[in-house]
């Protein structure tokens, strides 16, 4: 492998549906907790349960809209159901209950008993539930190079998935930035700094609370769609392990702002890729192997999230004096 | 010794799934690490199931459990080998096609050793995780050739109380005639283990919780460490068990000191938010889990290398080192309580619990004391994962995040910062967990724990020990 496709490879990631996937996720989750206050450690499980009911009804022969609707629908209740019991107790309860959530829902996904319905642990593979989307693109059948990256114009990892994805994640964007800059998006902010201002002005903040935690989840439900869209529905590859990305990419950008989850997305995917890459180059194969190199890139994001918390609790765009963190 | 290598790939295999990208990759990787890509099977040391190749392997011992060694064993059927028996009596093949095989030993040799059988048939599917590796045992006709991958029950939950529950839904289940009422003893006796065990977790977590209002995610990870630096003890540098486990607990505690210094202290001291830490513990603990990973790799360590007798209980199976461990958790846990309840300083730690700000001013040394919970709990931990090695078979770098749920169930069930709730919470949800693979299927047991903290939350947030509090 020689640099020019390292360099290829890594700045791939830039435009990668995944990387959009995670923007999403990480828009969520600023709704959540950078526009709230709330510790949604779930998002995976927002995410899976998108995926599933985009994929499974997909897989019924459902129209595309149905099935995206399905996805939201699926989420919203998910959001309800979860937000009941916990937004009126301290945030400590959100975050234990949405991380448990979210290994239910993989659990039940991946048993055995469900094999009929999710696919078990093996999961729903592409051709199941890709056709469609992939059947409307209005890309000729081919593949098409643009600048450095050549990818299939319509199928599985595609410039038209590439396309659809990133004008998702700017219309989210766009619908953020009128959300935060909204009434309600500053009483959102309210509730975030003292709640109990909130309370005493007249305000319900058990509704906006939950309003914000179904917003951010449909996000990641939505996200969850565009995740599994270049590969298959498979529960283990949304496991908490995605939550603490999209938590690493969130507060890597910045929270409480508009472009940062964006921003994290691409700068985190773009480095961890660019340094296990030139790690594959530069590290004999006998002294550290593949899978070692895997594990390193893991230990680098949780380093990075550490120090992110610990030195630059604000991100990249964040700005210090608004800091979403309140003990 | 079968049981720790049947569930090497399961952990990779899971490990694969979560970066579907680099699966292709991995997996040739994974074959070029075993050197088994001939046409036929092939006798090798050691064997480990990849896309390629499917295993046949096994232990042959003597009636009195003494390995046989230089005995020949031959496998037909699909495709055919043959290979003689290791020093300590283990052997393995690699098989490349899905298929029924049938391993025999001569009968003279079944004979001498006094071995029930001398010949025994496997099946092998190479994408079944079930039926990638056939193990058999010669000694014990019963159920073992068939149940090799077992041990890891649903593959995600690698830890949990699989092996026992494994016994009893197998081998009670086929011996007393699948009775529900005797698997009713052995789920609620593997419940009850498994709960201690959990206990001795989250007891630590929960004076944590206690005195510094954090929920430690790394908390884990360091369940993990104990149980790595056991095998480490023991295996890598032939201490015998006793002194291993001292030496698991000591690194235990001095990480515990290392990370209150390092990390927990000055954040403290910067007036950092709980939950500001809580994301650092994040963090510790993705860091922690896949350092395990670089070092130790995504295979099942095993503590001990033997197989333990098993006896019965009236309708109980079990066996002496499970019997120790649950003792030994049971001694340490009164222990702490005692320690909490009956000393000057467990005074005091409770105190910081209750007002950390009031204490300070009743001239207690808040940071000493943090510091001693946070040795005490990160000593625990190792401990735990010690006794869960040894329960297990095994301890796999990614042991400790699988029960990080549950620990964080048992302490919300017992009541968030109270000392006793949190075994008590424990034992609840261990037996819960155990109990319900009686109704629902086994890979979704921890679904149910998870269930019980969520219902716990609808109907008494502060837990069965806690103190109500008003909240929003």
């Amino acid at each position: 492998m020689d640099i020019l496709t390292i360099i290829t490879n890594t700045l791939g990631e830039l435009i990668a549906p995944t990387t959009a996937a995670y923007a999403l996720a990480a828009m969520g989750l600023n709704i959540h907790f950078g526009m709230t206050g709330m510790f949604n450690m779930g998002q995976a499980g927002f995410m899976l349960l998108g995926a599933y009911g985009f994929a499974i009804t997909q897989s019924m022969g459902w129209n595309l809209i149905g099935s995206v609707l399905m996805a939201i629908l699926l989420a919203v209740v998910y959001a309800v159901l979860l937000g009941i019991p916990t937004l009126k107790l301290s945030p400590d309860y959100l975050s234990m209950v949405t991380l448990a959530a979210a290994e239910i829902i993989r659990i039940i996904g991946r048993s055995t008993s469900m094999t009929d319905v999710t696919g078990g642990s093996a999961g729903i593979s592409p051709q199941d539930f890709t056709t469609q989307f992939e059947s409307l693109s209005p890309l000729p059948d081919k593949s098409s190079t643009f600048l450095l990256w050549t990818y299939s114009d319509n199928i599985a990892d595609s410039w038209w998935l590439r396309i659809v994805a990133w004008i998702v994640v700017l219309i989210a964007a766009l619908l953020c930035w009128r959300w935060f800059h909204s009434p309600w998006g500053r009483m959102l902010k309210g509730i975030r700094e003292d709640e109990n201002a909130i309370r005493s002005l007249g305000k319900s903040v058990m509704r906006c609370k939950m309003q914000s935690l179904i917003l951010g989840g449909v996000f990641g439900a939505l996200a969850g769609i565009l995740f599994v869209l270049p590969r298959s529905v498979q529960p283990d590859s949304l496991g908490r392990q995605v939550t603490f990305y999209a938590w690493t990419i969130l507060l890597l950008g910045g929270a409480a702002t508009v472009l940062g989850p964006i921003v994290g997305s691409c700068v985190l995917w773009v480095l961890l890729t660019g340094v296990k890459e030139t790690m594959r180059v530069a590290i004999p194969e006998t002294l550290v192997s593949s899978n070692q190199i895997e594990a390193l890139g893991w230990v680098i994001v949780g380093v990075a999230l550490m120090c992110l918390v610990v030195f630059r609790p604000q991100g990249i765009l964040g700005d210090r004096k608004e800091l979403a963190f309140h003990a | 010794m079968e049981k720790q290598t049947a569930s090497f790939p399961r952990a990779r295999w899971r490990f694969l799934r979560r970066m579907p990208c680099l699966m292709i990759v991995a997996v040739g990787i994974a074959a070029m690490a075993v050197p088994v890509q001939a046409q036929a099977a092939e006798a090798v040391a050691v064997c480990n199931p990849t896309a390629q190749n499917g295993c046949v392997n096994g232990i042959l011992q003597d009636a009195g459990k003494q390995p046989v060694a230089g005995a020949t064993v031959t496998l037909s059927g699909a495709e055919s080998a043959q290979t003689t028996t290791a020093d300590d009596g283990t052997w393995a093949f690699a098989v490349e096609s899905d298929g029924e095989y049938t391993v025999a030993i001569d009968e003279s040799v079944a004979e001498q050793y006094g071995l029930t059988a001398s010949s025994m048939d496997v099946t092998i599917e190479k994408n079944s995780f079930d039926k990638q590796r056939a193990v058999v045992r010669f000694d014990r006709t019963t159920n073992d050739a068939a149940s090799g991958t077992d041990m890891q029950g649903d593959g995600t939950n690698s830890t949990g109380a699989d092996s026992d529950s494994k016994a009893a839904s197998d081998s009670s289940a086929a011996g007393f005639g699948s009775t529900i009422g005797a698997r009713f003893w052995q789920q609620l006796y593997s419940g009850v283990i498994f709960g201690l065990m959990l206990g001795l977790m989250s007891v630590g977590m929960n004076l944590v919780y206690g005195t510094t209002g954090l929920s430690s995610f790394s908390h884990g990870e360091q369940v993990t460490l104990g149980g790595l630096a056991c095998y480490v003890g023991t295996q890598l540098l032939h201490w015998p068990l006793p002194v291993s486990a001292v030496f698991a607990v000591a690194v235990g505690a001095f990480t515990g000191l290392l990370q209150n210094e390092v990390l927990w202290a000055p954040l403290r001291r910067r007036h950092v938010g709980t939950m500001q830490q809580m994301i650092v513990t994040i963090g510790l603990s993705m860091a922690m889990q896949y350092i395990f990973q670089f070092l130790f790799g995504g295979d099942i360590k095993g503590i001990t290398r033997s197989i333990p007798d098993t006896f019965d209980i009236g309708p109980i199976t079990t066996d002496w080192p499970t019997v120790i461990s649950a003792l030994i958790a049971i001694v340490v846990i009164v222990g702490v309580s005692m320690f909490l309840y009956h000393t000057r300083f467990g005074r005091a730690t409770r105190a910081v619990s209750d007002n950390a700000a009031l204490a300070a001013v009743s001239g207690i040394d808040v940071e000493q004391v943090v510091r001693i919970v946070w040795i005490l709990s990160c000593a625990l931990a190792a401990l735990s994962g010690v006794l869960l090695g040894i329960y297990l078979n095994g301890i796999s770098w990614n042991t400790g995040a699988t029960l990080l749920l549950l620990m964080f169930s048992s302490v919300t069930l017992g009541g968030l910062g109270t000392a006793n709730g949190a075994l008590v919470g424990s034992l609840v949800i261990g037996v819960m967990a155990d109990m319900s693979t009686l109704v629902i299927p086994d890979d979704m047991r921890y679904a149910s724990a998870l269930a019980i903290l969520i219902i716990v939350l609808l109907i008494r947030p502060q837990g069965i020990f806690g103190k109500q509090q008003r909240v929003g």
